[in-house]
């Protein structure tokens, strides 16, 4: 109990240290599930027209996942340095295989008789898939949105290790200084936001896959 | 007046062949049902007229223009197309769905909604089904908004392949009765896949058969049922054909066009199914009648021998 009252002493006491290190945290997240979201529904698009490249581009990505994630991060802060950068590189290359994924298998595993009767009604590529294909894959691609963005707001607790800041701040600051209050504090902070985020993005999942079976 | 031709056109999916040697026209405002036992090529024929797919050899014409040689898109939207049970969008409501090829020449769903209106009525919907999505609909109201949607760029080609085959009995013969009066109205070529025998004589003003990806008869309904050309099509309509022609004709489809003199014959409605006359005759009421067209005006006469021989149409 001593522990609790601790860490909320702490949030009582350190507001503005946590406050600003949040805002940090979500500034990070959301500049990487930015760039992981255009790229990985732009490649998503893009393997789904060839089956050839969809298992190049899938057995990477696979790849790049199963990299434990300190030694890319301390891979890349060889390459690219210290700070966001290398966070943001390394927050996309892992957030990319399940949005990829999700957008290949979902534009994909379209009933082939409605794309059949899109074609034949003089549909061209790009109205198939802005009329038809995207759209019935949305669900399944926001499925994958979902979890991609718990995923890095998560791993992004590890970024400060490399000196970019974030919730992961508190959190290295209470193990080197032997001080467990804080780094569950960090901790609890950095699940609190993928819960909520998770939370919102679960309601707002509902509603998408609803439009097509109400009944 | 050939809208369709097939020229020596054949089609096969690695070494089996699918379409031999096939030729035949359609011409402008017949309705063809194209029947024939499964993989006898039937689907394959409608996809080759909307450029789904090309033949290995010969030419499709469609208006005395080649396929091969049409911009494809331009060709499917001028193409009403209807297939079996799944072809609606189920993410777009039933207006979407009906105003899909409009919105693909960039029309609003504002500005196709008094067409919407129009085309959802003709199939036997109300206004109030427009806005429910296809997940909300029946099996039959699904395939009427399929035949809505296919009519709603007036197409002068509508392809059907199976539309009614998901259907129960009672709804498929009602969705027949109104895709018969729709091209009564609108008078469009129709291409229509069936299995049903019943369905294709029905329907057809030309019937097409095929079996093995040959044509083995086309013709009318009274030549396929009473003169099959081959003993394939013999066994395939067995006695269905002659149950189907008799359940599905009118009388005023088949009876002489002169009324004769014998005023003491008793009247019958011209829209009467011939096997009704039959069975008249047959329990020895009478052995002729006279046909009555629906404002009781005297139109022809009916006895058994029209069954076979009738001049022709009324209708
Ligand atoms: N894409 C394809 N690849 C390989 N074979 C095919 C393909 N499409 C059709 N076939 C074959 O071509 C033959 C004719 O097919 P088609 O679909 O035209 O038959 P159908 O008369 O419409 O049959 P059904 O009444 O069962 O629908 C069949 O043997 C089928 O297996
Ligand atoms: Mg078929």
């Amino acid at each position: 109990m001593e522990i609790v009252k601790e860490i909320l002493r702490l949030f009582d006491t350190r507001t503005d240290f946590f406050v600003e290190l949040v805002i940090q945290h979500i500034v990070l997240s959301g500049i990487s599930i930015a760039i992981i979201t255009v790229i990985g529904i732009a490649l998503g698009v893009l393997i789904s027209e060839s089956k050839g490249l969809a298992a190049i581009v899938l057995a990477l990505t696979n790849f790049f996942y199963t990299i434990p994630s300190i030694a890319l991060f301390g891979f890349l802060v060889a390459i690219s340095g210290i700070g966001a950068k290398s966070a943001i590189i390394a927050l996309v290359i892992y957030g990319l295989l399940p949005i990829i994924r999700n957008t290949y298998v979902g534009l994909v595993e379209i009933d082939p008789q409605i794309i059949d009767a899109a074609i034949g009604m003089g549909s061209t590529r790009a109205q198939l898939l802005q009329k038809i294909r995207f759209p019935l894959a949305l669900p399944v691609i926001f499925a994958g949105f979902r979890t991609m963005v718990v995923m890095t707001i998560s791993l992004a607790g590890i970024a400060s290790f490399i000196g970019a800041g974030g919730l992961g701040v508190a959190i290295w600051r209470g193990i080197t200084t032997n001080y467990p209050a804080m780094t569950i504090a960090g901790s609890l902070l950095v699940a609190l936001l993928a819960i909520v985020t998770d939370l919102i993005l679960g309601f707002i999942e509902k509603r998408i896959g609803g439009i097509y079976h109400e009944k | 007046m050939n809208v369709i031709e097939f020229k020596r056109v054949s089609k096969s999916y690695g070494t089996h062949p699918v379409l031999d040697d096939v030729s035949l026209t359609m011409s402008r405002g017949d309705f063809h049902t194209l029947i024939g036992p499964s993989g006898s090529g039937k689907t394959t024929m409608l996809r080759l007229i909307n450029g789904l797919i090309a033949p290995d050899s010969g030419e499709i014409l469609i208006n005395g223009k080649d396929v091969a040689q049409t911009d494809l898109i331009e060709l499917r939207r001028n193409i009403g197309y209807v297939i079996q049970s799944t072809g609606l969008f189920p993410h777009m409501t039933v207006l979407d769905n009906i105003n899909y090829v409009p919105s693909l020449h960039g029309i609003r769903r504002a500005a196709g909604g008094p067409r919407a209106l129009e085309l959802i009525h003709l199939v036997g919907m109300e206004e109030s089904d427009l806005m429910k999505y296809p997940s909300q609909l029946s099996g039959g109201q699904k395939q009427r908004v399929g035949v809505a949607r296919a009519l709603a760029a007036d197409p002068e080609i509508i392809l059907m392949d199976e539309p009614f085959g998901a259907v129960d009995d009672i709804t498929r013969r009602m969705l027949q009765d109104e895709i018969l009066e729709i091209h009564h109205k609108l008078n469009k070529t129709v291409v229509f896949v069936t299995h049903d025998i019943e369905e294709a004589i029905k329907l057809g003003t030309k019937i097409i058969l095929l079996n093995e990806g040959r044509i083995e008869q086309i013709g009318n309904k009274s030549e396929i049922t009473f003169s099959p050309k081959t003993s394939f099509v013999r066994s395939f309509l067995e006695n269905k054909g002659y149950l189907a022609f008799l359940t599905t004709t009118k009388i005023g489809e088949v009876c002489s066009a002169d009324p004769g003199s014998e005023n003491a014959l008793p009247e019958i409605r011209w829209d009467t199914p011939i096997i009704d006359g039959i069975r008249r005759i047959l329990s020895s009421e009478t052995d002729a009648f006279r046909v009555v067209a629906a404002d009781g005006t005297i139109v022809g006469r009916f006895d058994l021998g029209s069954v076979e021989h009738g001049d022709g149409s009324l209708f």
